[in-house]
């Protein structure tokens, strides 16, 4: 990672990268293994949404470097991360069940 | 930045980020919502899917189900085909990010055979989704092309389905007539099981001996026969809460595809840059920004596949 100047500044390694490429094929793989040894339920459903979210944020935080740019971002980030949650939240109320009997 | 006075602190205009990685991450931050809006609107349309209760006869015994939302079977989609393509794409977020550290350590070969590699890889995302969804247009998993009733419901529930299940009774006659002209009982022998099937259903359809839900179960029968012979037949099923998914399934899958496509024309442009040397120093930061992009892309799917194929 450079700045304008052209220097180089702190940021991941090679290694590093590789190893969260790891990491993140370990978790699809561990993702797909739980579907198909569990099953689809509330326990697979959760341990599968919760390897999804661990790959996000290394996504996020190695890959896109918002563990080094995160003081200069978190003011966009913190609101929107915010409202996209109070979206769910809002909607769940409307998670009406349609009896037909 | 200006330059300070001995003894004074500098004073400093802006953010202490180049304008085009503020500007992306602006971007990134609207497709957050835009995203959020599409996966919690899913969510909410699975959630609170309720199908009425229907009687089955189970081995003897009458039981009353509740239709759940299509499983990966019903619809005919293949959760190791999702896994590859996640996996596609976390290749090529490494890729990128590679060519981006390549580029900083002023190495612009290895950055352009990086960006090549990203951009091949989300090609053969594209293609894999191109795949997945002409399965679906073969067995006519389309929004509003499936089947809604299936038998076992109360009569006065079946008054509310009635307009449905007449359109998708006429389509399913309109298409049997067609995969079965010429057919007469005194030539059926000759034609395969499959096909003579299909006409018995055919003229069961057009002496209105059934009831409409019982369409549907006789067209699910007629695929699966089909299917266990390994004979092909397009028809449209009926799976209860089809077309709902179908909808989600084609938007979420078709928005996130078009974003991978945007993805894939940007680094089009730029490993053609690396091919004619133009890739230099001043493009470092523009190779972080496009990863930012692809990066994001990639997190969307990450949460689409499990919540698609998966859960």
């Amino acid at each position: 990672m450079t700045d304008s100047h052209g220097s180089a500044i702190h940021g991941p390694t090679y290694a590093t990268y590789m190893t969260v490429f790891v990491v993140l094929s370990i978790c699809t793989i561990a993702s797909f293994l739980v579907n198909w040894i569990l099953g689809v339920n509330f326990q697979s459903a959760s341990i599968i949404m919760g390897v999804a979210f661990v790959k996000a944020l290394f996504v996020t935080l190695i890959f896109m470097h918002l563990k080094y740019d995160w003081a200069k971002l978190f003011f966009i980030l913190l609101p929107t991360l915010t409202l996209a949650a109070l979206l769910i939240v809002v909607l769940v109320p409307d998670l009406v069940w349609a009896w037909q009997d | 930045m200006t330059q300070g006075v001995h003894g004074e602190a500098s004073a400093q205009m802006g953010l202490p980020l180049p304008n085009g990685k503020l500007a992306m991450w602006l971007f990134l931050v609207t497709e957050i919502m835009f995203f959020t809006a599409l996966i919690g609107t899913y969510v909410l349309f699975r959630s609170a899917s309720q199908s009425p209760a229907r009687q089955v006869i189970n081995h003897g015994q009458v039981e009353q189900v509740r239709d759940a939302w299509p499983k990966p079977k019903d619809v005919h989609l293949e959760e190791s085909v999702g896994a590859f393509n996640t996996f596609v794409l976390i290749c090529s977020s490494v890729t990128i990010v590679l060519a981006h550290y390549s580029a900083s350590n002023r190495n612009f070969p290895l950055a352009t055979k990086y960006i090549a590699a990203t951009f091949l890889l989300g090609l053969v995302f594209l293609g894999v989704k191109a795949y997945e969804y002409r399965a679906k247009f073969a067995h006519q998993i389309l929004p509003g092309q499936i089947g809604e009733s299936l038998p076992g419901r109360k009569p006065e529930v079946d008054k509310q389905y009635y307009m449905a299940d007449l359109a998708y009774v006429l389509r399913v006659k309109e298409q049997l007539q067609k995969l079965t002209s010429g057919i007469t009982d005194e030539n059926k022998g000759e034609k395969p099981e499959t096909i003579r099937e299909a006409y018995e259903l055919r003229k069961k359809i057009e002496s209105a001996q059934l009831p409409l839900p019982q369409v549907g179960a006789e067209v699910n029968h007629l695929l699966h026969e089909a299917e266990k012979r390994n004979q092909s037949l397009s028809l449209p099923p009926t799976i209860p809460h089809g077309n709902l998914w179908a909808s989600c399934y084609f938007v979420l899958t078709g928005i996130h595809a078009i974003h991978v496509l945007g993805g894939v024309v940007i680094l089009g442009i730029i490993w053609l840059m690396g091919v004619f040397g133009r890739l230099g120093s001043d493009h470092v930061n523009m190779l972080e920004v496009t990863g930012l992009y692809w990066h994001f892309v990639d997190i969307v799917w990450i949460f689409l596949f499990p919540l698609l194929y998966l859960v």
